[in-house]
């Protein structure tokens, strides 16, 4: 903001004085505080003495300037909290997931339905004050002609599914003067994966499947194209009479089969420390994270006794989930084949 | 030392503050007590500074400097024997002029809105001038977008755009209609009088208790004194309750051969203020209550309609004296609003005083005045009939306002050799001549009549309105004479009748309901308003329609030029300012490709560019009009701080 009284030159005290009225809230409605700002805080004042002078003397005309700088003070909180509950769900504009240590940089696009500019900064938290203080998100919403743009550096500090779900909206718009704070529900599941080790998995069985397009071995079957497929394996045929775009799909891709699957031995034996199986569970985050990059996400992850189907979105939900709050457990993981993760000696 | 070319935002920034700064200027104008010659000045140097940008511009210290001078200075005034009033307004336009000039800093920005605020509320105290509502609008619809402009720089991510016109009129319209409500519904104390608006138009009016002939003839302009309008009844049946009616003033009895005085009276009754006056009078027959808007003015006069029973309060501490005539002890230098019951016209209270020796003096009636009457009524049968005779001589002459006054010898010339002249001088010759008679007589001074304004329904009553006529002594009590000929009635100086009176008009309501609202007037006002909507409201449904369809038409029609208008039109003042440097610009060169022109600091260049491209190329940006790149150009001119 381009004025402050502090510019002014205001001895120390008297801004001091300021900034102990600045940090006032006070209730305007269920769940609206409003608070001032420096120069707020200043018109506030140049308000009370108009009236003050107002009421003392009779003058009129001085009715009219306080009457009309109330106008004003009314309009701007009105324009604020039409601002404010103009911002839409923030929940879908969220990413699926984040990982422990690592910064999520989000930057989003939205409609905005007020003509008015603002900058609206959002702190999304849990109700209870425990996981309040693991997990929060901070947003910054910029309004202009219509648009919005949301901006944030989201930042998790250890794995779990945290449940955020009170909003706090805050903005200072159209004026600068006061600052208005919107309290309203909104969920959202903040799921913080693991800190993700690389490990290797893939090159092997990436380099036989090259081998047999080249050596012409026989399509097992065929799938849409997504963008992204190795050109090679379109079928041109089809696409030259007219078809859509399909993609083969070899008989030799039974080790890629097995590598699209992920099976998590979440047992912990004995000796092995906490860290270990932290590792593994990065080691998990890792490949997952590989998955979802494909297009179209595709995938079997099994943690512990759990099964996730990757291609399938409430799957994917689930998995994640399950991934970020994962515990120890005494059973082996389900199933067979695939790849296994696992702290145990074979 | 400082920058260099402002950021669009910056630029919007300093013409909407010095809107608001022009704002409190505007309305401090309006105040009698400003001098004409300050505020010119600092609106000479806000053009100045719009067109010359920031290549007009004094350093902080510079400013600071102007402002410390305007202290000085107004303290060197003071010493001179200038009004207190008149130094604090010129202080605080020298402290405009300082923040206009000054260089276009935050701080700057927020000195401007400071004093323009100042501006705006010490006008309310200095003027009640109704004009005063258009600098109010303006400051209110400018604070709004400064506001908006200087909270929008230097966000994170780069300012943020100022809102549309459009939504700020509709802002303004809602603040409005607030404003409106705010200042109807807030209660009404009255704890001091102190900062009640004053109204220092006190030019001589002629009315005092010394006046020499030829005073009231130089004061006969059309200059609205007081204006009368019902409280209670119909408009039709105030017209004629109050038609013909003389507003009783000063009542003059000594004269000195070239004007007249007033002899010291026994002060009689007197009135504490907020105390209801009560003259007395008929309690029976028809009465009308009105509401008297008394222009400041520097007697201390208040003018009795015929017929007045009683005053609702009286505003100051008065008294009335033995001939009548009620003043102030003090005259207030403000607008007076006079609550008055007023009777039928025949009732006549005045006190039945009989009369002095000043009023019966026929040693003061010059020789050829007193040859005059006795020959004019020689013959005559009866003391009545030689004064209907006077009155009846007096009646046939001229009546001529531009007419040559004696100046040692007035009524003689008047009355042997010119026989044309104003008032006073009929209204003199009648009184010397009736008391050559015998008959007890003086000159009374105020008004008469008056002027019907047909759009709000009230009387008004300008100073050449003023009249003089005679009362004599006669059955035991005083009579009113008027010897002056009705062609005086004729005389009107309004140059537009029917604007002027849409203008009282308007003045008028803006007393009644800004200036002098009361508690007592919420409720009226309501129901006033409740009825002018039921009865107007075909006219007010067509009126919003017309004004939608209006809306949408220009909005269109708006849209539909803006469109057409290309985005980088103004190439050709660009290529001007390049050449008048040494460079030529390619065709379908952008400037991104240009060097810096000479002169032109390398980072101002690229902050310009980027500025232009912005405007030209992004949908969101507002586009520049021809004087903002002139502007922009002159900066970059003139940026060598």
């Amino acid at each position: 903001m381009a004025y402050n009284p502090a510019d002014l030159r205001l001895p120390h005290w008297l801004l001091r004085l300021l900034d102990a009225a600045v940090r006032i809230r006070l209730p305007l409605a269920p769940s609206w505080h409003i608070g001032f700002t420096r120069p707020g805080v200043l018109f506030m004042g140049a308000l009370t003495g108009v009236w003050v002078a107002a009421v003392y003397s009779g003058n009129n005309l001085l009715y009219l300037c306080g009457a009309m700088l109330m106008s004003l003070l009314l309009a701007g909180v009105g324009t604020a909290m039409y601002l404010l509950r103009s911002v839409p769900a923030m929940a879908t504009f969220m990413p699926e997931a984040m990982h422990a240590g690592s910064p999520r940089v989000l930057r989003e696009s939205m409609d905005f339905s007020s003509s008015f500019s603002a900058m609206v900064d959002i702190a999304w938290q849990a109700d209870t004050p425990a996981e309040e203080s693991t997990q929060a998100a901070s947003l910054r919403l910029r309004c202009m002609h219509g648009e919005g743009l949301l901006t944030s550096t989201l930042r998790g500090d250890r794995r779990g599914v945290f449940q955020l779900s009170q909003q706090i909206l805050t903005t200072e718009a159209p004026l600068g003067m006061w600052r208005l704070q919107y309290e309203r529900r909104e969920a959202w599941d903040a799921v913080v994966l693991p800190a993700q080790v690389p490990w290797q998995f893939g090159m092997e069985a990436g380099g036989e499947q090259q081998q047999a397009v080249k050596e012409g071995d026989e399509w097992r079957d065929l799938r849409t194209y997504v963008p992204g497929d190795v050109l090679a394996r379109v079928h041109w045929r089809k696409v030259m009479h007219g078809g859509e775009w399909l993609v083969k799909r070899f008989a030799g891709g039974e080790q890629e089969q097995a590598r699209d699957m992920l099976r998590v031995d979440l047992r912990l034996p004995a000796g092995s420390g906490r860290p270990a199986f932290e590792r593994q569970l990065g080691q998990a985050s890792f490949w997952l994270d590989q998955q979802l990059a494909a297009e179209p996400a595709h995938g079997t992850l099994i943690l512990g006794r759990q099964r996730f189907d990757l291609s399938d979105w409430a799957g994917r939900q689930r998995g994640l989930r399950a991934l970020a709050a994962a515990m120890p457990e005494t059973l082996p993981p389900a199933g067979e084949g695939g790849m296994l993760l696992s702290l145990m000696e074979r | 030392m400082r920058p260099h070319v402002m950021s669009p935002g910056l630029v919007q920034a300093e013409r909407l503050t010095l809107a608001v700064l022009l704002s409190g200027v505007a309305a401090l104008s309006f105040s009698d007590f400003v001098s004409p010659f300050y505020w010119a000045v600092v609106v000479v140097a806000t053009a100045f500074r719009l067109w010359r940008g920031t290549g007009f511009a004094l350093t902080e210290m510079q400013a600071s400097l102007v402002g410390w001078f305007g202290f000085f200075w107004v303290g060197l005034e003071l010493f001179l024997g200038r009004a207190f009033l008149v130094a604090f307004t010129d202080f605080l336009l020298i402290l405009a002029l300082a923040v206009t000039v000054e260089e276009p800093t935050p701080r700057n920005h927020v000195h401007r809105l400071l004093v323009g605020l100042f501006l705006i509320l010490a006008a309310a105290v200095l003027t009640d001038s109704v004009l005063y509502a258009l600098p109010l609008i303006g400051f209110l619809i400018f604070a709004w977008r400064a506001a908006q402009r200087l909270y929008g720089i230097a966000q994170p991510g780069g300012d943020l755009p100022i809102s549309s016109w459009r939504s700020d009129m509709m802002i303004l319209l809602l603040t409005t209609g607030l404003t409106a409500i705010l200042f109807v519904s807030m209660p009404r104390f009255d704890f001091h009088a102190y900062l009640k608006p004053v109204q220092p138009r006190m030019a001589t009016s002629g009315f005092s208790s010394r006046v020499d002939l030829g005073d009231f003839a130089r004061q006969l302009d059309a200059t609205v004194v007081m204006r009368i309008e019902p409280l209670e009844g119909d408009t039709s049946t105030f017209r004629r309750h109050m038609l013909g009616r003389y507003w009783r003033g000063v009542v003059l009895d000594r004269f000195t051969g070239t004007g007249w005085r007033r002899s010291l009276e026994r002060t009689g009754r007197q009135w504490q203020p907020a105390k209801a006056v009560r003259l007395g009078g008929g309690e029976s027959g028809s009465a009308m209550r009105m509401a008297v808007y008394r222009e400041a003015s520097d007697h201390a006069y208040i003018f009795v309609p015929d017929g007045m029973r009683s005053m609702a309060e009286a505003p100051a501490a008065m008294y009335m004296n033995e001939t009548g005539a009620i003043s102030f002890r003090r005259p207030p230098s403000r607008r007076l609003r006079l609550i008055m019951t007023v009777g039928g016209r025949e009732e006549f209270h005045l006190m039945l005083r009989a009369p002095r020796r000043e009023e019966m003096d026929v040693n003061t009636v010059p020789a050829a005045v007193r040859n005059w009457a006795e020959k004019l009524t020689a013959g005559a049968d009866g003391i009545d009939a030689k004064l209907a005779r006077l009155a009846g001589e007096l009646q046939s002459w001229t009546y001529d306002l531009g007419a040559e006054i004696n100046p040692i010898h007035p009524v003689e010339s008047f009355v042997l050799k010119d026989r044309r002249g104003h008032c006073e001088l009929f209204a003199s010759a009648m009184a010397l001549a009736a008391r050559s008679l015998g008959v007890p007589a003086r000159v009374v001074n105020g008004y008469y009549g008056g002027e019907w304004n047909a759009v709000g329904g009230f009387y008004l009553i300008r100073r050449q309105h003023a009249h003089s006529w005679v009362e004599v002594w006669r059955n035991g009590r005083w009579q009113r004479l008027d010897p002056t000929p009705a062609s005086r009635w004729a005389l009107s100086g309004v140059r537009f009748p029917a604007l002027d009176q849409l203008w009282e008009s308007v003045r008028l309501s803006w007393y009644r309901y800004v200036l002098e609202f009361e508690d007592a007037d919420r409720g009226r006002l309501v129901g006033q308003l409740t009825a002018w909507v039921k009865r107007y409201f075909p006219w007010l449904l067509a009126g919003m329609l017309a004004m939608t369809v209006a809306w949408i038409f220009v909005a269109r029609v708006w849209k539909s030029i803006c469109h057409r208008r290309p985005a980088s039109g103004f190439w050709p003042v660009l290529d001007h300012w390049l050449a008048r440097r040494g460079m030529q610009r390619p065709v379908h060169q952008p400037l991104c490709k240009l060097p810096p022109p000479t002169g032109v600091a390398a980072e101002d260049w690229e902050a310009f560019v980027c500025s232009w491209e912005k405007q030209v190329y992004d949908a969101r940006q507002e586009r520049w009009s021809r004087h903002m790149l002139k502007r922009h150009l002159r900066a970059l001119s003139a940026a060598r701080w």
